[in-house]
């Protein structure tokens, strides 16, 4: 069980919006990676 | 009080919304898009669902009835695609928009505007993938895992599809980012991620599932378009590529798709069963573990599905015991939700009716999904119509009911009005019936050796199948209840409570009934955090 952390500091509106960019930005690049490593794998299964 | 204040200020100065068709195009807010996604689920739930009724009807009894055989599989394969992608997945992004940010004091999602077009890609989408019925060749015929080399054979309406599926995929994904990057950055200050409600859990985990797979599937499909259009071969045996590949690939997508769709629903009927309960929820911790369990498990069993393609005895073995292994975290759940429900003061309201066959009926999907686990049964198993029951079970009273329990649940919050208990009830009952009517004889019918995507079939077969259609007619009909209920709450009746449930628990409900145009522009102070955290 965990208690409300009422000393967690608020985050700054603009540091908030860096993160929230910089976060969407590396999940979109992880799926472009899964996207294209599938694609890769099997042009090598092809050639194997 | 806190959340009187909020309320005023709400009212005074931030209840100001957009009118007209700008409203709706341009939709920045959570609430309008949530909105939007529940429509249009519920009209691809209808559209789908004339299909499924489609092929009910010509199963009624042997023989050809109504459709020729390339239409009826064309039948079950764009009931399928609507269903998955058009009805149950933009009903939970609908949901998650809707609840979400009311649940951990955010103010919207963190991309609001990147929400709208994850919203507006979808009419696109579906309407491509329907488009394909009026080219030449017809729409897809060939099941949704489009294996090749029969999706191949497709006319002019193949790469519309496979276009659609892109688009799908793309719009879930984009969501999918939003959810995380709404979860991990907006929560009030004082929400720590063990104080949030499960429905936000089991959609935290569920997004970072889509990411992984959706683009799997994206991959899978632009292959299929190379070896249409641009003379590849990675499916193609003639030119040196493998057709099981695909399999393998959709597969290793497909899987964790299923829980993609399953999840969400996890984490409504872990907020319902404690409100009629009137207890808190047994075992939070344990949830979120088995959920993220499940979730990991999701990735490693997707060979299940292939075992008469023929495999080594070893990945039999591992495949058929990381599936079994799937039951663990799931039986902790149940456990769970049995748990909390034990000495509870139980009350039976129409959404805990629809959480409560949720659990029955679900568990009976999960059984049927472990006796196909063993490899010498599904030998026997495959591509029948027990595979049809097995996962209709899953997703029907599985998914299905648990969107219905949501919204249900929700609706007083949402319109402001309570719905009507009395035709709701009806809705469940009815509904109940069908689908028990609908779906169990099909067991009956797989064990006697009925495959599936037949239009015709022994006459051995007649009479479950003329049951099964009967069920399928109740309980296509009684769906027609669910909007009536939905549309009178819409338009007026009783007005509901700030809090209509007497044992719920979370910050939703220390928002003013119906919800604000714009809610928590200022963050919840750590009290009211405190109240809505009851686990």
């Amino acid at each position: 069980m965990a208690e409300p952390n009422a000393t967690q500091p608020p985050m700054d509106a603009r540091e908030r919006a860096r993160r929230v960019r910089r976060g969407a930005i590396a999940l979109g690049l992880v799926a472009f990676a899964f996207y294209v490593a599938f694609i890769l794998l099997s042009v090598s299964g092809v050639r194997g | 009080m806190a959340n009187t204040t909020h309320a005023d200020h709400a009212h005074d100065h931030h209840d100001h919304k957009p009118h007209g068709l700008k409203r709706w195009l341009f939709a920045t807010n959570h609430k309008d898009i949530g909105t939007m996604y529940l429509v249009f689920a519920c009209l691809m739930f209808f559209l789908g669902g004339s299909m499924a009724l489609v092929i009910r009807a010509e199963l009624f009894q042997p023989g050809l009835q109504f459709v020729d055989p390339q239409f009826f599989n064309s039948m079950t394969t764009v009931h399928a695609l609507l269903m998955l992608f058009g009805a149950v997945m933009p009903a939970w992004t609908g949901l998650a928009n809707w609840m979400i940010p009311l649940q951990i004091g955010a103010p919207d999602m963190a991309l609001p505007r990147l929400n709208n077009f994850s919203f507006w890609i979808l009419p696109f989408a579906f309407m491509l993938l329907l488009l394909s019925f009026f080219v030449p060749g017809g729409g897809p015929a060939s099941g949704w895992t489009m294996y090749p080399p029969l999706v191949l054979q497709m006319g002019d309406g193949f790469p519309l599809m496979i276009f659609a599926v892109h688009l799908m995929g793309a719009s879930s994904i984009l969501g999918a980012i939003n959810v995380i990057v709404t979860v991990m950055n907006m929560r009030a200050p004082g929400m720590g991620l063990l104080n949030m409600p499960l429905f936000c859990w089991t959609w935290l985990i569920t997004a970072y599932l889509l990411i992984a797979v959706m683009p799997v599937l994206a991959g899978a499909v632009t292959m299929l378009l190379t070896d249409h259009f641009f003379g590849t071969s990675f499916f193609n045996a003639a030119g040196g590529g493998d057709p099981v590949m695909f399999q393998h690939i959709f597969w290793f997508f497909g899987h964790p798709e299923v829980y993609i769709l399953i999840l969400p629903a996890f984490g409504i009927v872990s907020e319902i069963i404690p409100t009629f309960a009137r207890k808190p929820l047994f075992g939070y911790e344990t949830m979120v573990y088995a959920s993220a369990s499940i979730a990991f498990l999701s990735f490693i069993v997707w060979a299940h599905h292939m075992f008469t393609v023929g495999m080594p005895l070893a990945g039999q073995l591992f495949f058929m015991l990381s599936t079994m292994l799937i039951a663990v975290p799931t039986g902790v759940k149940v456990f769970n939700w049995c748990a909390t429900m034990w000495k509870g003061s139980l009350t039976f309201e129409t959404p805990m009716l629809f959480s409560i066959a949720f659990l029955f009926l679900f568990t009976i999907g999960g059984f049927s999904g472990l006796m196909l686990a063993i490899v010498p049964a599904d030998f026997q198993y495959h591509d029948t119509y027990f595979v049809v029951a097995h996962f209709h079970y899953v997703l029907v009273p599985g998914a299905v009911f648990a969107i219905m329990a949501g919204v249900y649940y929700w609706l007083p919050k949402w319109t402001g009005h309570m719905y009507d208990e009395k035709l709701g009830k009806l809705h469940f009952w009815l509904s109940i019936i069908g689908v028990n009517l609908l779906f169990f004889p099909q067991h009956f019918l797989g064990l006697a050796g009925m495959p599936r995507r037949i239009p015709d079939y022994a006459t051995q077969f007649a009479d479950w199948n003329m049951v099964s259609s009967i069920g399928a007619f109740i309980f296509g009909f009684s769906q027609l209840l669910f909007v009536a209920v939905v549309w009178k709450a819409v338009r007026g009746g009783v007005t509901a409570p700030q809090r209509p449930w007497e044992g719920a628990h979370g910050l939703e409900w220390e928002l003013p009934t119906p919800v604000p145009y714009h809610s928590w522009d200022q963050p919840p102070p750590p009290s009211v955090i405190a109240q809505g955290v009851t686990h």
